[in-house]
C-alpha cells in the first residue's frame, strides 16, 4: 500500500466530491493550515463545531491540534483513498494536517423524528419512514447508499413557499434522458406554494387526462435506495415525508418491499397473487352483471341457479345492485379512513357487518352480491401502493359500465383496451407496461 | 376532456342501442332437460309432444330445494311447441343450461333427423348436451324425480354423464357426437336407453343402435357393457367367470382394445380385435384360495369368456347391418382409393369375419389369497 | 429500436387469428378436393414470401414502406401502391371485426344489436390504432403472454379427449393426393401473412434478426394442420361442413368438468375476441400509416391528429356500411375473396420491394 501524501489525499477527496451539494470544505486554525472536509447531511455539525473547530483556534499551533485530534476517541488515520472516501461517506469529518489525515467520528444519527412507515407497512425489514426534514431524508438515503456516485441536486420551487427540492440519482447508473427530462420539468413548475410530493407529482406529469400514476410516491427509504440502484431518479421535497420515484413501470406498483425479503418462491407467489387480485377486483363487478343479465349460460348450471335464487327477491336489475353496493363500499372505505382512529373500526363494523347482513335479510341485495363486494374490496387492498389502489378503484366502474352495455364483450373490450392504453403510456419516455419477464436476448440480436 | 365526453356519450348511445335486451337471470326459466315424443293419440301421430323440465330458483339458497316444473305441449314442430309454452310460463324460456335431451322410444323408431338438426342449429343449445332414449316415453323420464335429487334434473344428468356414477352400462353420448354419427359415412349413431320405473327410479343399462335415421336394434345390458368396453380405454367394470369349477368375480383395472381390418388376397376381410387388460379378483365364490396356478386358470377362462361374448356381440351387430363402432370409417381412413372405398366397404360388410384375441391377466388377488 | 422477437409475435398473432378470417372454412369446404396438399404448398409459398420480404426489408433498417418508397419512387407510383395496400390491410381488419360480430351474435349475445357490438369494436380499434408501433407491440406481447398458455391448454384438451375421432382425421388425410386449388393455397398462406405488418413495423427494427426464422414454417404448418383437422375430429368428415364457424362449434364440444365454467366455448371466445381486437388494431395501424405515408413523409410521432381521425372515422363508417350490406353468405364470400386477392398482393409487394432493393444495391 502506497502512503499518499496528506495534501494529495485531501485534494483527491475534494475533487471526487466537489459536485455534491452537501460537501463542505474549510481551512481551520489561525494559520489556516488544517483542512476540514465533511458531508453536511451526514455529519453532525454540532460535534464538528464543538470538538474540532473551536479547539483548533484555542490550541496554540497545528501540532498541538493534531495531537488533540489523534487522541480523540473513535478517530481513524486515513491510510488510503478508499478508507478516506468510505469514512467520509459514513459521516466522519476528515482533517488534513501537514503530513497526515485523520477521520473524526462525527456521524449524525437521525433518530429523532423518524417514524415508522404507516402507509406501506411490511412484515419484516426496515420500518423507517421519511421524516419531514429534507436533510434528514438525504441522510437516511445516504446511510443506506454509500456510494460516491450518489448525487443530489438542489432546486427551489414555489414563489412563496420557496420549497427545497432535491433530485437524487446514482450518477453511474442513471438514465440521462430521464434525468434531463426531470430537471426540465421541475424547472418548468411555476407555482406559488408547494407542500407535498403528491402535488409535485401532479405538476411533473404532462398529460392532463390521466388515470394511472406514472411516478411512485413512497415514504420508504429502502424503496428509494432500491430504485436508485436501478438507475431511477428520486425527488425529495422539504417539509414532506414522501419521495417521488421516476420513471416507473406498471409492475413497480405491485412490488412490496417484502418481496425482496421473502424466499424467492414466496416472493413470486405473492406477486402472482397480487395480479390475480388485480384481475378480480377489476372484473368481478362487470362479470356479475354479465352473468346475471346477459350470459347466464357461461357458468355451470348450479352456480347460475344459485345466483338466480339469491336474486329472486331483489326488486331492481343486477347493475343497480352492483352499483349500490360498490358505492356503499366506497363510502365505508372513505369513512373509516378519515375518521379518528378510535372510531374507525366501529364504522367498519356497523357498515360492513350489520348493514350487509340486514340488506340481504331485507331482500334488497342478494347474498352473492355481498360476497362479491367484499371480495372486490379485499382484493383491491392487496395492491401495495395506495396510489395504484385508488386508480384501480376507479377503473372497475368503467369496466362495469361497459359490461352493462355489451355484456361479456364489454368486459373483454375494456380489458384489451386497458392493456393497450397501459402499453401506450410512457413514464419519462420509458415504456410503462411491457413484459419484463420476457426480456432476454436471442443469439444474433443487434 | 372534450374527447372523453365524446367517448362517454358514444358509449351511452350504444348502451341505449342494446339496453332493451337486458334480461336478468331471475327473469329466465332455465330448461334443464327436454323430452320429445310422438303423441299417443292416433290422430296426432305426426305431431311432436315436447316436455320441458324447468328449474325454479328458490329465494333461500341455503335450502337447496329441488323445485322444478314440467310442462308438456303438443304441436306441429318442436319450435312451435316451445312458442306455445312461452305463454304458459311467466319467464323467458332459456335453453342455455339444457343438459339432456330424451327421445321417446316410439319417436326414435320413427325419424330422428329433424331434432338433431334443430338442436345443433339453435345457438343456445349446447353441443355437449347428453342424448338418451326414454322408455316407456320421454315424458315419463323427464317427469321422474328421484328423491335423493338435490338439483332438478341432476339425477338424469349424472346417470348419463361421466362425472357421477361411472356405470359401465351407460353409453355417454353428447349431441355433437350424435350429429357426427348421423352425418358420417361408416359410423352409426348409438344412444343410451333410460327407463323410468315406478315410483321414482331411473335406470339406464341398455343401448339403442340406430341407422342414420331411426332406432333399429337394442343391445342388452351385458352387450351394452361390452360395447362400452370396446368404445373406450381404461374402463372399469367387473365380470363374472367360471373357472376350475368355481365362480370368480374380477375387476378390470386397466383395459385396452384395438383392432385391425385385414384383407386377404382371396377377398375375405377380417376384423381382428386385440383386447388386453389387467384385473383383480374380487370374489372367489366358494372361498378357494387363489394361488398362481389358479390365477392363470382364471385369466384364461376370463379371456375365453370375453372372446366368446364379444364375438356374439359382433355377430348381432353385423346381423343388424349397423356400424356403431365405426369400422367403416376405419376402413376408409386406411384406404387411399377414395372414390371406390365406400362401395367396397358396403360390399364387404355382410361377409365380414371377426377374430377376437382377449388377453386378460389377473395380476392381483385382492387383499387375501 | 426493439428486439427482433416482436417480429415473431407479429407472425404468431396473424397465424392464431386465421380461425376468424375464414381460413378453416375455406379449407374444410375443400377437404376432399385439395385442402391437404394446399396446406403443404402454402407452407412453402408462405415461408418463401415471408423470408423474402423480411430479409429484403431488413436492409432498410428503421424504415417503413412509405419511407422506402419515398426515397426510390416518384409520388405517381408510390401513391396508388401505398393506398392499395393500405386498403387491403384495412379490409383485413374489417373482416376480422365483422366476422367477430357475427360470431358474437351467433354464440354469445344473440340479444345485443350487431351494430352496438361493431361500434364497441370500432371504438377500441380506432382509438388505439394510432398508438406508436412500440406500444402496440408491447400490448401484443402482453396479450400473447397471457393467452398462449390457455390456447395450448385448449388444444391439448381437445386432442386428448376420447371424443376426438382420429379415424375421421385419417380419412381426410387419405385425400392427400388430390389437386390443390388456388383458393385453398391462398387461405393457407394467410397464416404466414403476419410479415406484411413489417411494412410499417419495420420502423422499430434496426436490423431484423432472421436467425430463428426456421421456426416459422414449423409452427405455421402445425397451426394450419390443427386449424384444419381438429374440427374434423370433432364433427366428422361430413358433419363438419355444416358448421359456419367450425372452431367455435369445436370449442363448444369440449367440456371442462372441473371449473366454474363448464363450456369451453366461452373461454375460447374470450381469448379470441381479445386476440382479434389486437389483430385488428395492428392491421388498422398498418393501414393508417400506409395511407398517411402515401401523402407525405412521416412527421412527428404519435398523437391525436385530425387527419388520423378523418381516416379512421371514414373507415369505421365504411365498416358499418359493409356490415349492413352483408348477409352470412356474402360475408363468407367477401372473406374468401379477400384471402384470394391478398396472396396476389403479397407477391406483387415482394416483387416491388426486391426491385427497390436491387436498384439501391446497384446505385451504391
Amino acid at each position: 500500500m502506497v502512503r499518499k501524501g496528506s495534501g494529495e489525499l485531501s485534494l483527491w477527496l475534494a475533487d471526487q466530491l466537489s459536485d455534491q451539494i452537501d460537501f463542505e470544505q474549510l481551512k481551520l486554525g489561525p494559520s489556516k493550515e488544517v483542512g476540514l472536509q465533511y458531508m453536511r447531511s451526514l455529519t453532525n455539525s454540532d460535534t464538528v463545531k464543538r470538538y474540532v473547530v473551536v479547539p483548533s483556534y484555542e490550541l496554540k499551533d497545528a501540532k498541538a491540534f493534531e495531537e488533540y485530534i489523534a487522541a480523540f476517541p473513535g478517530t481513524v488515520r486515513a491510510e488510503d483513498r478508499r478508507t478516506a472516501m468510505e469514512y467520509v461517506l459514513k459521516g466522519f469529518a476528515m482533517l488534513t494536517f501537514a503530513s497526515r489525515c485523520y477521520l473524526v467520528d462525527a456521524v449524525k444519527v437521525e433518530s429523532s423524528g423518524i417514524g415508522e412507515a404507516m402507509n406501506e407497512s411490511i412484515v419484516q425489514g426496515p420500518r423507517d419512514a421519511f421524516s419531514e426534514n429534507i436533510e434528514t431524508n438525504i441522510n437516511m438515503v445516504r446511510r443506506r447508499y454509500q456510494s460516491p456516485t450518489l448525487k443530489a441536486d438542489m432546486l427551489t420551487v414555489g414563489n412563496i413557499s420557496r420549497t427545497t427540492v432535491a433530485i437524487l440519482y446514482d450518477d453511474a447508473r442513471v438514465n440521462r434522458q430521464v434525468l434531463r427530462e426531470m430537471k426540465k420539468r421541475i424547472e418548468a413548475v411555476k407555482i406559488d406554494i408547494l407542500q407535498s410530493s403528491g402535488e409535485m407529482e401532479k405538476y411533473l406529469t404532462k398529460e392532463r387526462f390521466r388515470v394511472f400514476p406514472t411516478m411512485i410516491v413512497t415514504e420508504r427509504p429502502d424503496r428509494v435506495v432500491f430504485n436508485l440502484a436501478e438507475g431511477k431518479v428520486v425527488v425529495l421535497i422539504n417539509s414532506n415525508g414522501f419521495a417521488i420515484i421516476a420513471p416507473t413501470v406498471f409492475s413497480d406498483f405491485f412490488t412490496a418491499m417484502d418481496d425482496k425479503i421473502q424466499v424467492p418462491m414466496v416472493g413470486w407467489f405473492l406477486k402472482i397473487t397480487r395480479y390475480i387480485g388485480l384481475f378480480l377486483t377489476l372484473t368481478l363487478p362487470g362479470l356479475y352483471i354479465t352473468f346475471a343479465s346477459y350470459n347466464p349460460e357461461i357458468l355451470k348450471a348450479q352456480i347460475s341457479l344459485l345466483i338466480a335464487g339469491s336474486r329472486a327477491g331483489v326488486p331492481y336489475p343486477s347493475f343497480m345492485e352492483v352499483f349500490l353496493m360498490l358505492l356503499m363500499m366506497e363510502f365505508l372505505t372513505e369513512a373509516s379512513l378519515r375518521l379518528p382512529k378510535a372510531i374507525g373500526p366501529t364504522a367498519t363494523t356497523v357498515g360492513g357487518l350489520i348493514l350487509g347482513q340486514a340488506a340481504t335479510q331485507a331482500g334488497l341485495v342478494s347474498n352473492i352480491m355481498i360476497i362479491l363486494v367484499s371480495a372486490v374490496a379485499i382484493s383491491n387492498f392487496i395492491i401495495p401502493l395506495s396510489m395504484m389502489g385508488y386508480t384501480i378503484r376507479v377503473i372497475k366502474y368503467i369496466i362495469a359500465v361497459l359490461a352493462i352495455a355489451f355484456g361479456l364483450v364489454g368486459i373483454v373490450i375494456s380489458v384489451v383496451g386497458l392493456i393497450l392504453y397501459l402499453s401506450g403510456l410512457r413514464s419519462f419516455g420509458q415504456p410503462y407496461m411491457k413484459m419484463h419477464v420476457l426480456e432476454f436476448r436471442a443469439k444474433g440480436d443487434r | 376532456m372534450k374527447k372523453s365526453l365524446l367517448l362517454l356519450s358514444i358509449i351511452l348511445a350504444s348502451t341505449s342501442l342494446s339496453g332493451c335486451q337486458f334480461k336478468d337471470i331471475d327473469k329466465r326459466a332455465f330448461v334443464l332437460a327436454i323430452g320429445i315424443d310422438r303423441p299417443e293419440n292416433i290422430e296426432k301421430q305426426r305431431k311432436y309432444e315436447v316436455t320441458l323440465k324447468i328449474a325454479v330458483p328458490e329465494g333461500d339458497p341455503a335450502k337447496r330445494s329441488q323445485a322444478s316444473i314440467n310442462i308438456t305441449e303438443t304441436a306441429e314442430s318442436v319450435p312451435e311447441a316451445i312458442r306455445l309454452m312461452k305463454s304458459r310460463i311467466d319467464k323467458e324460456i332459456d335453453f342455455s343450461h339444457c343438459k339432456v335431451i330424451v327421445f321417446g322410444e316410439s319417436f326414435a323408431r320413427d325419424n330422428l333427423t329433424p331434432i338433431v338438426d334443430w338442436s345443433s342449429r339453435r345457438r343456445d343449445i349446447q353441443l355437449i348436451m347428453l342424448c338418451a332414449i326414454g322408455v316407456p316415453n320421454a315424458r315419463k323420464v323427464i317427469e321422474t324425480q328421484p328423491r335423493n335429487e338435490r338439483l332438478p334434473g341432476n339425477a338424469l344428468i349424472l346417470s348419463l354423464g361421466k362425472e357421477g356414477s361411472e356405470s359401465p352400462f351407460t353409453s355417454t353420448v353428447y349431441s355433437f357426437d350424435l350429429r357426427r354419427r348421423v352425418k358420417e359415412r361408416g359410423i352409426d349413431p348409438i344412444m343410451p336407453i333410460v327407463e323410468a320405473r315406478n315410483p321414482d327410479l331411473l335406470i339406464s343399462d341398455k343401448t339403442a343402435l340406430f341407422n342414420k335415421k331411426k332406432l333399429v336394434e337394442i343391445l342388452t345390458t351385458n352387450e351394452t357393457r361390452l360395447l362400452n368396453l370396446l368404445r373406450s380405454s381404461n374402463f372399469r367394470t367387473s365380470f363374472h367367470v367360471m373357472a376350475e369349477g368355481t365362480a370368480f368375480d374380477y375387476n378390470l383395472e386397466t383395459f385396452h382394445s384395438k383392432y385391425k381390418i385385414k384383407e386377404r388376397p382371396n377377398g375375405q376381410t377380417t376384423i381382428q380385435y386385440r383386447i388386453s387388460g389387467r384385473a383383480v379378483t374380487e370374489e372367489s365364490e366358494s372361498g378357494v384360495p387363489v394361488d398362481a396356478a389358479m390365477m392363470k386358470a382364471v385369466s384364461k377362462a376370463a379371456s375365453e369368456k370375453l372372446e366368446r361374448d364379444v364375438m356374439q356381440l359382433f355377430k348381432k351387430i353385423q346381423a343388424s347391418g349397423l356400424d356403431p363402432l365405426g369400422w367403416g370409417l376405419r376402413y376408409s381412413s386406411r384406404h387411399w382409393n377414395n372414390e371406390t372405398e365406400q362401395q367396397d366397404w358396403e360390399r364387404l360388410y355382410p361377409g365380414l369375419e371377426f377374430q377376437v384375441n382377449a388377453d386378460l391377466e389377473i395380476k392381483y388377488t385382492g387383499m387375501i389369497l | 429500436m426493439l428486439n427482433s422477437k416482436y417480429f415473431y409475435y407479429l407472425f404468431l398473432i396473424n397465424a392464431l387469428i386465421n380461425i376468424i378470417n375464414y381460413v378453416p372454412r375455406t379449407l374444410i369446404n375443400d377437404r376432399f378436393a385439395g385442402a391437404l396438399p394446399s396446406i403443404f404448398i402454402s407452407m412453402v409459398v408462405g415461408t418463401m414470401l415471408l423470408y423474402g420480404f423480411a430479409k429484403t426489408i431488413s436492409h432498410f433498417g428503421g424504415k417503413g414502406l412509405p419511407e422506402i418508397f419515398a426515397e426510390r419512387f416518384s409520388k405517381i407510383i408510390s401513391l396508388p401502391l401505398l393506398i392499395l395496400y393500405s386498403g387491403l390491410w384495412f379490409v383485413a381488419g374489417i373482416i376480422t371485426m365483422i366476422s367477430f360480430v357475427d360470431i358474437t351474435v351467433r354464440f354469445v349475445s344473440p340479444d345485443i344489436s350487431p351494430y352496438a357490438v361493431i361500434i364497441g369494436f370500432l371504438l377500441v380499434v380506432s382509438f388505439f390504432a394510432h398508438l406508436s408501433e412500440e406500444s402496440i407491440l408491447y400490448a401484443l406481447e402482453t396479450l400473447l403472454f397471457l393467452f398462449t398458455p390457455i390456447i395450448l391448454y385448449i388444444l391439448i384438451k381437445s386432442l386428448l379427449s376420447p371424443d376426438f375421432s382420429w379415424d375421421a382425421v385419417m380419412q381426410v388425410i387419405t385425400y392427400m393426393w388430390t389437386k390443390p386449388k388456388y383458393g385453398t393455397v391462398a387461405a393457407g398462406t394467410f397464416i404466414f401473412s403476419g410479415y406484411f405488418n413489417l411494412a410499417i413495423f419495420n420502423r422499430c427494427f434496426k436490423r431484423l434478426n432472421t436467425r430463428y426464422i426456421w421456426t416459422i414454417p414449423i409452427t405455421g404448418l402445425m397451426i394450419l394442420l390443427v386449424t384444419f383437422l381438429v374440427p374434423i375430429g370433432y364433427h366428422g368428415t361430413i358433419g363438419v361442413e355444416d358448421h359456419i364457424f367450425s372452431w367455435f362449434s369445436t370449442a363448444d364440444s369440449i367440456r371442462m368438468e372441473l371449473f366454474i365454467i363448464e363450456r369451453l366455448l366461452f373461454l375460447f371466445y374470450t381469448i379470441y375476441l381479445a386476440l382479434s381486437l389486437v389483430s385488428a388494431v395492428i392491421h388498422w395501424h398498418v393501414g393508417l400509416e400506409l395511407f398517411k405515408g402515401a401523402f407525405g413523409p412521416k412527421e412527428g410521432n404519435s398523437g391525436f391528429k385530425k387527419a388520423d381521425w378523418w381516416i379512421l372515422g371514414s373507415f369505421s363508417l365504411l365498416t358499418v356500411l359493409i356490415m349492413s350490406q352483408l348477409d352470412q353468405e356474402r360475408l363468407a364470400l367477401f372473406g374468401q375473396w379477400f384471402l384470394n386477392v391478398r396472396l396476389v398482393g403479397e407477391f406483387a409487394l415482394l416483387a416491388v420491394i426486391l426491385f427497390v432493393r436491387i436498384r439501391s444495391v446497384k446505385k451504391a
